[in-house]
């Protein structure tokens, strides 16, 4: 009886299952760590993005500072110039000094930073002897000036030679800024562009870093759940095991008692039968033998008187043994018959009274004070009446069997609530509480009992396979006592509905009733 | 001839043994326990051959056979023979010794009756009753 084996199998199994799921979560921890650094690398990749983006914008703007810057110095040039050949201070040419200077420089800047674009280079070589010669021209007046050819130098500026070339210059500027601005706003649209797109890509890993790690915490509290749910099923397939054990055995313990008192319970009837047998034998052998002669005859009988002398009584004590073997037959086959469920009852509506005064009369022949109070009057019932006459004869013959044999036993029935009761009452010597819960349980044989009736306590089934008789008739069977007080046991059937069709009370046949007088528990 | 008390406490085979006995010849009292089995063989003037029977309510025939064990009069005045139903349960080792220091023999019911009279005359010899 080791069921402990597909128990242990099923935690094996759960555990392979457990370290399955073990593999499976480093699988998804693997991913989800994949996960989270192209989260970070999109990040990144949105950042570089958006300071490129950034760096032209900022690109952009030195480009038009360095227009503005060339535009300033000649600018700054010119108005230097003009104010010397207009006042002849020197201090005047300071502006254009310094214009001259950086001017280069500031060319050179501006080429440099717009060394990627063709269109600007272009328009920077056209620039550049435009400049040039401008600020030949601003050189020539300011020589006439410093010679004293004023009027010349004044001409010269008025010519409009020199307003024509800034014109071209300003143009020039004037497109390259253009331009630039146009790349500018571009830029600009595209930093902003770039950050929009860095600030959601930002959000979105953020907010899958979040799920992600939401569901890393789901998964190991639920791992951890499963590993507690796991311990804990563990915990009660061991205990189930026990317990499993713990029945098994009591089963095995339950079947050596049954099997050691129904073999002295058969043994019992079995030695007066084969004893008789082997008396009566001996008897009518020597009665047989001695037939021969005068003397052969008169001892032959002898020997018959003899065996007349105790016939009645050898009859009545096989009669007794019988009954004893039939019974206990009876008995294992009516607990049999309950746990295969195959026990046939023939219900019909009968009179209750009546079959309990039967009963009575039947338990009366043996000498004791049986006493039954029923109504006169027909207490109608759905029963099968041989099962019942079993019942109420199992429950009468434990009465007078554990009671003093100078106290009646009573039989009374009365109709309560829709049901007829039969109480049958004892002065015996009672059950103890914690017996009295076991009684009609299979097998049971109460400790007291045993004390009580010695060898014959009875295989434990007669109270068994009352309470299954009645409850198969839709009755109940229950049992009230207390040690000192005596018993009381009750069986209890539905009163049936009365019925116009109904005339008379049908007797219970001679013989039906069975004749269980099983002993108690 | 010998005087025969059966202890059993079943009704049944105390009218069995009584019927059997007697025509066998003997002299049968009977007794429903032990303990009226432990009065009956002090009080009685007769030697007894007692045929005790082994599971008895509030006292059993080993319980029987112990009081006469720590009493050699009882001991010594009566014989007697063992009877179970419960073939199944072999005594304890000192029950088994004190069996047989007292020269009990142990018939299993149910028991072929040669065999019951021949031990209970073999123990009425020993007594000489």
């Amino acid at each position: 009886v080791d069921r402990s084996e597909p128990d242990t199998q099923t935690i094996i199994a759960r555990e392979q299952g457990a370290s399955g799921r073990d593999c499976r979560l480093a699988l998804f921890f693997s991913a989800l760590v994949a996960l989270l650094a192209l989260n970070t690398l999109l990040a990144v990749r949105s950042i570089q993005s958006l300071e490129d983006r950034e760096q032209a914008v900022i690109h952009s703007q030195m480009v038009l500072a360095a227009i503005d810057a060339v535009q300033t110095a000649l600018v700054d040039a010119e108005t230097g110039q003009r104010g010397y050949i207009l006042t002849g201070d020197t201090t005047y040419l300071a502006p254009d000094l310094t214009a001259r200077q950086t001017l280069g420089g500031d060319v050179d800047a501006l080429s440099e930073l717009t060394a990627d674009e063709p269109a600007q280079q272009a328009r920077i070589a056209t620039l550049k002897p435009l400049i040039a010669d401008r600020l030949t021209l601003l050189d020539q007046a300011i020589q006439m000036r410093k010679k004293g050819q004023t009027d010349a130098a004044l001409q010269l500026v008025a010519s409009g030679k020199g307003l024509r070339d800034m014109d071209a210059i300003g143009g020039l500027l004037g497109q390259m800024d253009t331009a630039e601005d146009a790349l500018l706003t571009q830029r600009s649209a595209n930093a902003h562009a770039s950050l929009t797109q860095a600030t959601i890509t930002i959000l979105i890993a953020v907010m899958a870093d979040a799920v992600l790690l939401a569901a890393v915490y789901l998964l190991i509290r639920r791992a951890l759940v499963r590993r507690e749910e796991v311990a804990r099923e563990r915990a009660r397939l061991l205990d189930n095991e026990h317990e499993a054990r713990r029945a098994a055995e009591a089963a095995v313990q339950v079947r050596d008692r049954f099997l050691a008192i129904a073999s002295h319970e058969l043994n019992t009837p079995l030695t007066t039968i084969k004893a008789l047998a082997e008396y009566l034998s001996n008897r009518l052998l020597a009665v047989t033998a001695s037939k021969n002669g005068a003397e052969g005859a008169a001892r032959g009988q002898t020997e018959a008187n003899a065996v007349a002398a105790n016939a009645s009584e050898s009859a009545e004590l096989l009669r007794i043994a019988v009954g004893r073997l039939e019974r206990l037959v009876s008995e294992m086959l009516d607990a049999s018959r309950i746990e295969s469920g195959h026990l046939p009852l023939r219900l019909e509506r009968g009179d209750l009274g009546a079959l309990c005064r039967q009963v009575g009369a039947e338990q009366q022949m043996t000498g004791r004070d049986v006493r039954v109070q029923a109504p006169e009057e027909p207490v109608l019932v759905e029963m099968d009446e041989g099962r019942v006459a079993q019942v109420l004869a199992n429950v009468l013959g434990n009465a007078r069997k554990f009671s003093p044999t100078d106290r009646p036993v009573v039989l009374n029935l009365r109709c309560d609530a829709g049901e007829a009761v039969c109480c049958v009452r004892d002065e015996g010597p009672g059950i103890a509480p914690d017996e009295l819960g076991h009684i009609f349980e299979r097998y049971y044989c109460a400790p007291s009992v045993a004390v009580q009736t010695g060898s014959q306590m009875g295989l434990g089934l007669g109270l068994y396979v009352c309470r299954e008789i009645m409850e198969r008739q839709g009755g109940r069977m229950w049992a009230e006592s207390m040690p000192g007080a005596g018993s009381r046991f009750y069986i209890a059937l539905p009163a049936a509905m009365p019925d116009a069709a109904y005339v008379e009370t049908p007797r219970v046949k001679e013989g039906e009733a069975y004749g269980a007088r099983a002993g108690r528990g | 001839m010998a005087h025969v008390l059966v202890a059993d406490d079943d009704e049944l085979i105390r009218r069995t043994l009584r019927l059997v006995l007697h025509e066998a010849g003997h002299v049968v009292l009977e007794v429903g326990d032990g303990e009226a089995a432990l009065r009956a063989l002090y009080s009685s003037a007769d030697r007894l051959v007692v045929v005790l029977d082994l599971v008895m309510p509030r006292l059993g025939g080993i319980g029987v056979l112990e009081a006469v064990d720590s009493d050699p009069v009882l001991a010594r005045r009566h014989a007697y023979v063992l009877t179970t139903a419960y073939p199944q349960q072999l005594p304890p080792l000192e029950v088994a010794d004190m069996l047989h220091r007292l020269g009990v023999p142990i018939l299993n019911k149910p028991f072929d009756m040669p065999l019951l009279l021949g031990a209970i005359n073999a123990a009425a010899q020993r007594i000489g009753g």
